[in-house]
């Protein structure tokens, strides 16, 4: 029931509905007929009858078309919309001046925050005006105002400081467009005036001071020699900056000074070996003589005056007092006739070899002892000296250490046994002779006697008596062998060959049928002879290397395996960013640091994307004033 | 692996300290071998190093008997942070000596925003209790001991009010609620008024470039634009969820970020606003706060997750993650004007002051160490791709929670799309290819 009483109800309201819109029609209806007058209507009539009516037609159909738009009002949504649809179109064009200031920004590879001019101070009135009612307070805040001031002048000097590097810069310019000319002629006239002009200049001087002007004229001079532009090569700078700018440098003085000893001291040596004495006054009449001349070469330098550098002086000065110090200790001793005389010199003469320091005075006793103590343990010495007289004159004059070593071992055995009797038979004589020699053959002893201890045994020593220059001979073609560049290369080579076979693909196992076609009528393969199978590996090996990176490099071998331990610096997979390995490549293989890169370069790759600073105030993004102008 | 033939040399040529020499480089890279082993031996080391010296919690500001709401870092002075918290008490902090240098008892109830004028001179904030102050800062701190100090003006609106935000060029300011409203300094009554829709806006900003255009957020979750000039809203987008917060780049005025309900950030560029250009995930619950560098390179989101996180603004996820065992939900951070400092208020009544490096040195840096920081961090971006160094960087330790829930969202995702594959699979032809994320997040444009 209840359902029927519903529908009802519905048919009901349609009902009324249906009713109240036939109502509103009639209504209508009744309305358009009594509005009969129409201007339209009244215009067409009047068109008809033929009266020319164009103006006010015209004006009525603008009027008609405005009444038209005010006749149909709308909705507050609609209106809305509208109103919404024209805020975003201007918000749309406004919007559009950010835009190229954006792109600028994401384009730009740096961007300095710190650069932005309106850098905010703050002032004490920010942080509290309470200041402000005290006397302090007031005062405080105009010397802060003053500061400000001159801050302010001070940039405007800044200005003007710029105007003035910029004529600097173009006088530089200028300068050295004229330094370029090339012409000889007008150097020469240039240089003429400019030592006129320096000469009226030191006239007007008093002599005191014309002699600090010079002074600082050849300091110039020099530091303009040491420059690196003129240091290239020269052997004259560059003792110059060693040795302290003299001709004959330190060192060679004091190498020569040694070379004069060794060659006093051989001399002495062969004379003793031919007579079989020692020509003591000759000896140190040459001696003598030749360290004179050394003393005066001294003195002179030291008169001389080279540099005017402070260092490189003082350096000369104290070089120079030692080399002088051990030339007049050797002319002292010389002339005294001291038997020391000459072992000190030894002394010196090692250490000298030993160091470059040039300390003598410090160690030089100490070196004495140790002098000492070597010469005691090496006994042999003076049996080998009766040795020499023993021999044939012809051997005389051929003494090396082939013939020394051989004596010597000879002598091995009963060494010991006359350790003793030598002990004390030697007189003060013997003695300096032994360590003339002993100084000669101490280093050539101290060469063999190991391999000897070490290779040869009682036999071998017995053969070497025998025949020792056939052994010897062999030995040095053994030596000589392993020197050999050829030898070594080759080597080399093999060991290259041997790393290209390794490259080679594995040759599959050579089982028969394996591989090939079978059936009836098909003939059956030879098998490759082994020449054949070598020049095929001969071949496949060139084209191994003409692959390869050291195939031009004689003495290099680049090995070009993968390394596992190097797979940590490689990138497993191409980021999404690039296109492809190369891009990626080009891009991260370029070094950073300081060691590949000038520190210009290195900088500029360093350089972070953003600069900001602890204390810049970063303002949001403006438009320039010029741009916002025109806007 | 090379082998070389050597070549012996006599030691005849000593060379001495006196000596000047000249260095040659020769720029081939065939003849550096090792260039590449050694920078990325470098890079690695400036990775670890970078993780062992992060510190990035400086320390915190607490003064506050409630949870702070709302904070903000003055525009103008690097030193002052203003904060407003659920008893409707507002702080005015001196951030180098951490203390409060003003508390007031400024509102009945909640504080629901504040907000510094550009030029620092002039504070507003904005109450649940219907009511805007607006405050004379150097009077604030000229009478730094009166709790009870009287605003320069009193604003009363009708509606409720949500945040409030200051105008970067007028004497204007901005009111959320259920009426967006424009207020002058002058005018006790609001300038112009903009309701379009029902519900009411959580959150408005006014962009720092360009003094009339408001971005706002609404409770029907979307995000509206309006443009003062044309006295109407411009258009809206409307989202799967509704949005708390939203940052304009100060230096991209074009580009906005929301903060979002489901744990997102999106990025929008307000010329095409029908679609995010850019989602940024990494949040586990709703994001309650944003807020843009100034330098308009990064931004700084807090969350209901107990976490700050610092994204790349062109980055899908983020490059940091804040987080402290006694910070509960984060309601407000904010960013110092020169980008070097990050500051939040949270729900445990503190407010923290974070590094935005964290392994940056605070002080004075000579020009040396610049340079080696410069260098470390180029060799990080060059050898960013690397598997290893990627790891090290990318890696932050996080609370067991977020861990958990971190693996449990990704597990839901993946069984998401594998679900999704195989209804695709198994009846071809029936589905079409998924919408791409940024539109499945969209509901619908409204002009």
């Amino acid at each position: 029931m209840g359902k029927l009483n519903k529908e009802q109800r519905l048919e009901k309201q349609l009902a009324k509905k249906v009713e109240k819109q036939d109502a509103y029609q009639q209504v209508k209806l009744q309305e358009t007929p009594e509005d009969d007058f129409n201007v339209a209507n009244l215009i067409q009539t009047l068109e008809d009858q033929g009266q020319q009516i164009d103006s006010v037609k015209t004006q009525y159909l603008r009027v008609h078309e405005k009444a038209r738009i005010v006749q149909e009002p709308e909705t507050q949504a609609e209106r809305d919309l509208q109103e919404r649809k024209v805020a975003a179109t201007v918000m749309k064009q406004d919007i559009k001046k950010w835009l190229p200031i954006v792109k600028k920004n994401r384009e730009s590879e740096r961007i300095d925050f710190t650069k932005q001019r309106n850098v905010q101070i703050s002032k004490i009135s920010d942080t509290s005006n309470a200041l402000l009612n005290n006397h302090l307070g007031v005062k405080l805040q105009n010397a802060m105002e003053e500061v400000e001031k001159v801050e302010q002048k001070q940039e405007l000097n800044g200005q003007s400081n710029q105007q003035k590097s910029n004529l600097q810069f173009y006088n530089d310019l200028k300068m050295k467009k004229i330094s370029s000319i090339k012409s000889k002629i007008y150097k020469q006239i240039k240089k003429k005036k400019g030592n006129k002009e320096k000469l009226k200049l030191m006239a007007q001087l008093t002599p005191a001071e014309r002699r600090k002007e010079i002074e600082k004229l050849r300091l110039s001079r020099a530091k303009e020699r040491i420059t690196l532009r003129h240091s290239t090569k020269n052997k004259y700078v560059s003792q110059l900056l060693r040795f302290g700018g003299d001709k004959k440098s330190l060192k060679q003085q004091q190498s020569f000074l040694n070379n004069l000893k060794h060659q006093l001291l051989a001399k002495a040596q062969l004379n003793e070996l031919e007579d079989g004495e020692f020509d003591e006054e000759n000896f140190r009449e040459q001696a003598i003589s030749q360290l004179e001349q050394e003393l005066l070469d001294i003195e002179r330098r030291e008169k001389e005056k080279q540099n005017n550098f402070g260092f490189l002086d003082k350096q000369k000065k104290q070089d120079l007092q030692q080399s002088k110090s051990i030339a007049q200790k050797l002319l002292t001793m010389l002339k005294s006739g001291n038997d020391d005389a000459i072992q000190l010199d030894e002394s010196e003469n090692q250490e000298q070899n030993s160091d470059d320091n040039y300390e003598p005075n410090e160690n030089g006793d100490k070196d004495k002892q140790k002098t000492n103590v070597e010469n005691n343990e090496f006994n042999g010495r003076a049996n080998f000296v009766n040795e020499t007289k023993q021999l044939t004159e012809t051997q005389k004059k051929k003494i090396d250490a082939k013939t020394s070593l051989s004596n010597y071992l000879n002598q091995e055995p009963e060494k010991q046994q006359q350790q003793n009797k030598i002990e004390k038979q030697l007189t003060s004589q013997e003695e300096k002779k032994q360590l003339i020699e002993g100084l000669n053959i101490k280093n050539i002893k101290q060469k063999y006697e190991k391999q000897v201890n070490q290779k040869l045994t009682k036999q071998d020593l017995k053969k070497l008596q025998s025949d020792p220059d056939e052994l010897l001979q062999q030995n040095l073609a053994n030596f000589n062998l392993v020197l050999d560049e050829d030898e070594n290369e080759n080597a080399f080579i093999d060991e290259k060959i041997k790393d290209m076979e390794e490259e080679l693909p594995p040759e599959p196992a050579n089982t028969k049928g394996w591989g090939s076609w079978a059936g009836f009528g098909i003939k059956e393969k030879k098998p490759l002879t082994q020449e054949q199978i070598l020049q095929n590996k001969i071949k496949k090996i060139r084209e191994v290397q003409k692959k390869r990176q050291d195939a031009k490099l004689d003495n290099v071998i680049i090995s070009e395996k993968r390394d596992a331990k190097f797979a940590k610096y490689l990138v497993p997979k191409l980021p999404s960013e690039f296109a492809n390995s190369q891009q990626f490549d080009q891009l991260h293989t370029l070094p950073l640091g300081p060691e590949w890169n000038s520190l210009t370069s290195h900088s500029a790759l360093t350089q972070p994307q953003i600069v900001t600073k602890a204390g810049v105030v970063i303002n949001p993004v403006r438009i320039p004033q010029q741009v916002n102008k025109l806007i | 692996m090379v082998k070389f033939n050597t070549i012996c040399r006599s030691g005849q040529e000593r060379s001495t300290n006196a000596d000047i020499t000249k260095v040659y480089r020769n720029p081939n890279p065939k003849v550096h071998p090792l260039a590449h082993a050694r920078e990325y031996q470098r890079a690695l080391v400036a990775t670890k190093v970078e993780k062992i010296y992060a510190q990035p919690f400086l320390g915190a500001l607490n003064g506050h008997s409630d949870g702070v709401s709302c904070i903000e870092a003055c525009r103008f002075n690097l030193s002052k942070l203003v904060s407003g918290s659920y008893d409707g008490e507002i702080r005015i902090w001196d951030i180098p000596s951490r203390r409060t240098l003003v508390q007031l008892n400024a509102h009945q109830q909640m504080v629901k925003g504040v907000s510094f004028s550009r030029d620092g001179m002039r504070v507003v904030s904005s109450g649940e209790d219907k009511t805007i102050n607006l405050y004379d800062f150097p009077q604030l701190l000229e009478q730094s001991n009166n709790t009870f100090q009287e605003p320069l003006m009193r604003y009363l609106s009708k509606g409720t009010l949500g945040n409030v935000d200051h105008n970067y060029q007028l004497s204007q300011f901005a009111t959320a609620g259920q009426v967006v409203q424009v207020w002058d300094y002058e005018r006790p009554k609001p300038i112009m008024k903009f309701q379009w829709g029902v519900d009411s806006v959580s959150c408005v900003k006014y962009s720092p470039a360009d003094s009339n255009l408001i971005c706002g957020t609404s409770m029907d979750r979307c995000v509206i634009l309006y443009d003062v000039r044309a006295e109407s809203a411009i258009h809206k987008v409307a989202m799967l969820n509704k949005s708390q917060c939203l940052a304009w780049n100060p230096i991209e005025p074009l580009n906005i970020v929301i903060g979002n309900d489901d744990s997102n950030c999106y990025t929008y560029d307000i010329r095409k606003i029908e679609q995010p250009t850019m989602i940024h995930k990494d949040h586990i619950s709703a994001v309650m706060s944003v807020a843009f560098s100034s330098s308009g390179r990064e931004f700084v989101s807090g969350s209901f997750d107990r976490t700050i996180r610092i994204f790349p603004f062109n980055k899908g996820y983020s490059r940091e993650v804040y987080h402290g065992q006694r910070m509960q939900q984060v309601n407000s951070v904010s960013f110092s004007a020169d980008a070097q400092f990050v500051y939040s208020g949270s729900n445990d009544m503190n407010i923290r002051i974070w590094k935005v490096n964290a392994s940056q040195k605070v002080g004075t840096i000579n020009q040396r160490e610049v340079n080696a920081t410069n260098y470390r961090q180029a060799l990080k971006e060059k050898f960013k791709y690397n598997p290893e160094i990627k790891r090290i960087a990318k890696h932050r330790h996080l609370p067991k929670y977020l861990m958990n829930k971190k693996k449990q969202r990704q597990e839901m995702k993946e069984s998401k799309n594998r679900k999704q594959r195989n209804a695709e699979l198994n009846n071809p032809g029936q589905y079409e290819a998924p919408k791409p994320e940024k539109q499945q997040r969209v509901e619908q444009f409204i002009q």
